[in-house]
């Protein structure tokens, strides 16, 4: 079944500035998508596209087989769990973890109902699913890079959602808290089954589990499809318009890839 | 107690509990110059009252209401900030209200009293317009309280998880505008501003629990409503200097003692 379907894609603001540019794409149910295109490329932009959360200029989306419009779209961002790229967060902002990752579930519950045993047993679930038990009595500021990642992960589990969207989800943690972030991400593809889309810089960071890559450049894809097909040194120099090093490692779909600068 | 002084003090009461709680929104959001432009259109609510003869201080309400309603959708057909698009319908109403003013031709005390305040104008009517709002907000928070919260902590988060942030941000607005509005002839368009900051600036230095910055920031602005209040009785000053005196007082306190103190040095 496909989840989410893209025809004619078309994103641009005023006259000249064009973000995508005829973008088609099928999505099928329990795919793991990373999208991966350098700086600039609309890669956040598409993943706003099929979260609802941009309006597009032209062209249709299909998110579970509907059209998105304006009347279904906030129940579909209800069914989608989205963590963006950044957000800035004042460090003396007066809300505590555990309020925030209960806010994942306010769009489920609609207007006038609150938080009921259930709802909890879900949020405690997920809090000891991602072992940040330790972190809920804390005021979100007061969190590192990689905690307010797992928090926002928590947030987004919450809302138990059929699709998960991460935008550069390891970006500006250390080297541990990124692999450690990367195997939670893994985790939740295999444990849950939900159909993830990621965008991620570091080509090091395409998990195990992916099963379906785009390759963005300029609001474009040049090239889409399973690991091994897209993967290429030739597609990824053209990418990133370098010299790139493809190396596999013991034919378990592990890429050693190296950037080298002309 | 005379009536005068009890309609003041209950006056003080409601406005301080109203202010205490938009003064959060008003902090979490970042929008504090919307008691400014807010004032403004109150102003040129009122000139245009006693231009075309219907009363002040309904005109300078439906003014202010719908000046409000501009903000939101200003900053975001043209992409910019809460408080760009505040300035922008700041300096057009002060344009407007200049240009409106320019026609009376008699003493304008009566509008300027909008933006001063003036303690002598409080009356029954007061007292009833601020009751029915501080309903309509205890209303509003009961019916949308996690919505508000969203709201509050990321207007972009509580868009992804399938909030009508819209909805409530607007309604925020638009209480906040309103707020503004009731207590112009008693506190004044100016000071007004102190009141709708000051307590959410006090109570942001001493929690990290929004429901403890809620209770605090109540605390905080009727101890200076009603003390101010006592205090200008009593010595014989200006009412609303005296409050917002107080407020800012409360204020540096709080700087002082504040356990957030570390992440300001």
């Amino acid at each position: 079944m496909k989840v989410i379907e893209l025809k004619n894609v078309w994103l641009w603001y005023g006259k000249k500035k064009i973000i995508l540019e005829d973008i088609n794409l099928d999505l099928e149910e329990k795919t793991f998508l990373t999208i991966i295109g350098p700086n600039g490329a609309g890669k956040s932009s598409l993943l706003n596209v099929i979260s609802g959360l941009k309006k597009v200029s032209f062209g249709e989306v299909y998110v579970f087989g509907k059209k998105l419009c304006r009347k279904n779209i906030v129940e579909v961002r209800k069914e989608i769990g989205y963590v963006a790229q950044n957000y800035l967060i004042d460090k003396k902002l007066p809300f505590l973890v555990k309020d925030i990752i209960s806010l994942g579930r306010f769009g489920k519950l609609g207007f006038f109902k609150n938080l009921n045993y259930e709802d909890k047993i879900i949020i405690d679930e997920v809090i000891s699913f991602l072992k940040i038990d330790s972190l809920t009595e804390k005021p979100i500021g007061h969190l590192s890079g990689g905690e307010f990642q797992k928090v926002h992960i928590a947030r987004v589990l919450v809302q138990q959602p059929k699709i998960l969207i991460l935008d550069e989800p390891t970006s500006n943690l250390d080297p541990k808290s990124q692999y450690e972030l990367l195997d939670i991400i893994e985790n939740i593809y295999k444990q849950k089954n939900i159909t993830t889309i990621c965008v991620t810089h570091i080509l090091n960071h395409i998990q195990s589990c992916c099963n379906k890559i785009i390759l963005l450049k300029n609001g474009k894809i040049i090239s889409s499809g399973k690991p091994d097909e897209v993967l290429r040194k030739d597609f990824l120099s053209n990418l990133y318009e370098c010299e790139v090093q493809v190396e596999n490692i013991d034919n378990k779909r592990h890429f050693h890839i190296d950037p080298i600068h002309p | 107690m005379n009536q005068f002084f009890l309609r003041i003090f209950l006056v003080s009461i409601l406005s301080g509990i109203i202010c205490g709680i938009v003064s959060v929104w008003v902090v979490l959001l970042n929008i504090p110059f919307i008691s400014v432009a807010m004032a403004h259109s109150a102003f040129l609510g009122a000139i245009f009252g006693i231009l075309s003869n219907i009363n002040p201080l309904l005109s300078s309400i439906i003014f202010c209401i719908t000046f409000s309603m501009f903000i939101g959708p200003l900053a975001e057909e043209g992409n910019i900030s809460l408080n760009i698009s505040t300035s922008i319908i700041f300096s057009f109403v002060l344009g407007l209200s200049f240009l409106l003013a320019g026609l009376i031709k008699w003493p304008k005390n009566e509008i300027l009293n909008f933006l001063w305040g003036n303690i002598l104008a409080v009356n029954w009517t007061s007292l009833f317009v601020l009751s029915i709002i501080f309903i309509v907000i205890v209303i509003f928070i009961i019916l949308f309280n996690k919505e508000i919260f969203a709201v509050l902590f990321n207007r972009e988060i509580a868009k992804s998880v399938g909030i009508y942030e819209k909805f409530i941000f607007y309604s925020l607005l638009f209480l906040c505008s309103i707020t503004v509005a009731v207590n112009l002839n008693y506190i004044g368009g100016i000071l007004v501003f102190s009141l709708i900051t000051l307590p959410a600036l006090t109570s942001y230095q001493l929690t990290y629990n929004l429901k403890t910055m809620y209770i605090l920031s109540i605390i905080f602005a009727l101890i200076s409503s009603i003390f101010g209040l006592i205090i200008s009785y009593f010595l014989s000053l200006p009412t609303a200097a005296t409050i917002i005196i107080f407020a800012n007082l409360i204020y540096f306190i709080s700087l002082l003692i504040s356990p957030k103190r570390n992440y300001l040095l």
